[in-house]
């Protein structure tokens, strides 16, 4: 085979592989936000396992995640609160929301046999406030995918967990 | 000009890596808080729910609602059951709603609570369960209570 049909036959197949709309929905997320680096407490609210639900761009792969504002209307993040998922084994994963209200699980870590059933717990004083998904989940862990703005015909509206009457 | 160039270039990259280091490694510490904003994760499998119903013997003085019943349901039923809460049309924040709740209802009412907590179906998973001596305290307190 001649070298220029080696490199022909080699971007056929590379355009072959993308898959377009990952690459549209890896799009559509924007850019980052200005004075916020790629990393923890980047992107709050938008779909994570876009990009880090192992078809890339990101390297780091999680199973789950999401992120837990403190209400139903508001952007205030629930910080510490506790994320609990339990798949169809009976396994359950246990994780924490970091200051701007992100949580994930490395996928390493645990990989879910859907269903999958979740709930928040937030403890604010000596009140521990708990928030249980009513539903289960059976597609995948991103959770801000189908949990984003208010809610709507096409979102049950963002995570949260705690009664409008109190404050993180 | 160029050697500048290159240090500021060389300085970007290490920032980069720093950053992906950093985003690499927070998720794949374990601890509770990690200064980088992972707070760390723990994998548990659930234990069966108990098959056998507590035992309410007439040794030992029997359970009250303040003393015992009502520290268990704060910890674990008003969350929801309370003012904002889930479901918070099912009040238990106060002896007098519970009652009314239980009491208002058929005694199937208080029988289907007592069941719904032994088998583990309340709190609903996957939140924390009660420990087998809250679910005996709370099993053994109801059919005592309606009795009077």
């Amino acid at each position: 085979m001649r070298p220029h049909s080696i490199i022909l036959t080699a971007s056929i197949l590379a355009v072959a592989c993308n898959d377009p709309v990952h690459d549209a929905n890896v799009d559509a997320l924007g850019g980052e936000a200005p004075g916020v680096p790629k990393g923890p407490y980047h992107r709050p609210g938008q779909p994570c396992l876009t990009c880090h639900g192992g078809e890339g761009p990101a390297s780091f792969v999680m199973s789950f995640a999401g992120t837990v504002y403190a209400h139903l209307a508001g952007k205030a993040p629930a910080w510490n609160a506790i994320v609990r998922v339990v798949d169809a084994n009976e396994r359950t994963y246990e994780t924490r929301t970091n200051q701007v209200g992100n949580f994930w699980i490395p996928a390493g870590r645990f990989e879910p046999i859907f269903p999958v059933s979740a709930a928040l717990t937030l403890t604010v004083g000596s009140v521990t406030y708990p928030r249980v998904m009513q539903t289960t989940m059976r597609l995948d862990g991103s959770c801000n995918g189908c949990h984003s703005g208010p809610p709507s015909a096409g979102s049950p509206g963002q995570l949260f967990v705690l009664p409008d009457s109190v404050n993180p | 000009m160029l050697r500048i160039a290159t240090a500021k270039s060389l300085l970007r990259s290490l920032a980069g890596a720093a950053v992906v280091s950093a985003w690499t490694a927070s998720g794949c510490s374990d601890n509770r808080g990690d200064g980088r904003g992972f707070l760390g994760g723990e994998l548990s499998v659930v234990q069966p729910c108990p098959t056998t119903t507590p035992e309410c013997g007439d040794s030992g003085p029997p359970p009250t609602y303040v003393n015992d019943v009502q520290p268990i349901l704060a910890a674990h039923c008003t969350g929801c059951h309370g003012p904002g809460g889930q479901r918070a049309d099912i009040d238990l924040t106060s002896y007098t709603s519970l009652m009314g709740r239980l009491k208002g209802g058929t005694s199937t009412v208080a029988q289907t609570a007592g069941n719904l907590v032994v088998n583990c179906q309340m709190p609903p998973p996957p939140l924390p369960r009660l420990s087998p001596s809250e679910v005996a305290t709370f099993y053994c307190w109801l059919p005592k209570t309606l009795e009077k």
